[in-house]
């Protein structure tokens, strides 16, 4: 399967859970989700055998402050079938909240506690939400765009 | 002796010198304190403490090479109630400053520290925008010498060592040491 007929798959068959799909210039699929399907819809990634992504590669996020946005972006990968995925998720800024996925890949337990770290994105459900590398009592979340700390030196332009 | 305008000629320092030898001529603190000093700059145990890529330049100076053992200090010690010298090689976050503080705090006194490379000595390459790397160790432990590289040649370690040896020559063998 070509990516541009799993976008056409996905878009068909999955279309009341994401928003849209897109092909990348660098020949990714990329899957923006709804936010309340979002873990329904990666259950079907992971269990359609036509899409089979068994594996998440990586979990992480990206800030948006002039969108007021925290995007969530989740990379798939099939062994099966050798295709790699990657599922966005906008999240509110001024409270990010979504379930875990570690219900549906077990390996998100510490990506979801990095991105709590650096992000402060909640994930309901989890099953240890802790701070994974920063001091416990650090209480900033230092990949914000809008970070400042004490200890924190810009680079002069 | 002969005075001279330019000052003790080298032939004078030498012979001022052979005299501070006699052991005769010596005060009792003195002559202990010659026999403590000696025994401490030659088996300084440094502390196996190596955070980043100093401690691969580390392990080259105690490695045959260049060879740490030379300077009687070639027993890195896992522990810190066995060593009394803290060579801080490689960056230093925040959390790990509190290990580094504790690690500090546990060794025995008398002990030195060395502080290697950009990182420990100012923050290094990680001075500007980051949010966890201690912009110099000394702001938490009193440092002893400085060892400035990125990282630094094992030559240089080597030279770090010998002027923690000086400095154990010259200071006195009790009354230390000042906190941070």
């Amino acid at each position: 399967m070509t990516n541009e007929e799993l976008k056409t798959k996905i878009e068909s068959d999955l279309k009341d859970k994401v928003l849209f799909v897109a092909v990348s210039a660098q020949k990714e699929v990329l899957v923006t989700a709804k936010a309340d399907a979002y873990i329904s819809l990666c259950r079907d990634l992971r269990d359609k055998p036509e899409y089979s992504y068994q594996h998440l590669s990586c979990l992480t996020a990206v800030d948006y402050p002039k969108e007021n946005k925290i995007t969530l972006v989740c990379h798939l990968w099939s062994y099966k079938r050798a295709s790699q995925l990657t599922l966005k998720v906008d999240l509110d800024r001024a409270n990010p909240r979504i379930p875990t996925v570690e219900t549906v890949w077990k390996s998100a337990n510490w990506f979801e506690r990095e991105v709590y770290d650096l992000y402060g994105v909640h994930f309901d459900g989890h099953s240890d939400l802790r701070r994974i590398m920063m001091p416990e009592d650090y209480g900033k979340y230092p990949l914000r765009k809008d970070f400042t700390d004490d200890g924190f030196i810009v680079k002069p332009n | 002796m002969g005075v001279s305008l330019k000052g003790p000629s080298r032939a004078d320092i030498q012979l001022l010198e052979d005299e501070s030898r006699i052991p005769g001529l010596w005060t009792l603190e003195k002559a202990v304190g010659f026999i403590f000093k000696w025994a401490r700059k030659n088996s300084l145990w440094p502390l196996q403490f190596g955070t980043a890529c100093c401690a691969i330049e580390m392990m080259a100076t105690a490695a045959g090479r260049y060879d740490i053992a030379r300077f009687g200090a070639e027993v890195f010690r896992p522990s810190p109630r066995q060593a009394d010298l803290l060579i801080a090689a490689g960056t230093i976050t925040e959390k790990m400053g509190y290990a580094l503080k504790k690690l500090y705090e546990q060794m025995p006194k008398p002990s030195w520290v060395i502080a290697m490379g950009s990182c420990t000595i100012a923050g290094g390459p990680y001075y500007y925008d980051s949010y966890t790397v201690v912009k110099g160790i000394d702001s938490f432990v009193p440092v002893d010498v400085y060892v400035p590289g990125c990282p630094p040649r094992p030559e240089s370690l080597i030279h770090g060592l010998m002027a923690i040896q000086k400095k154990i020559e010259d200071e006195p063998i009790f009354r230390r040491r000042r906190s941070a």
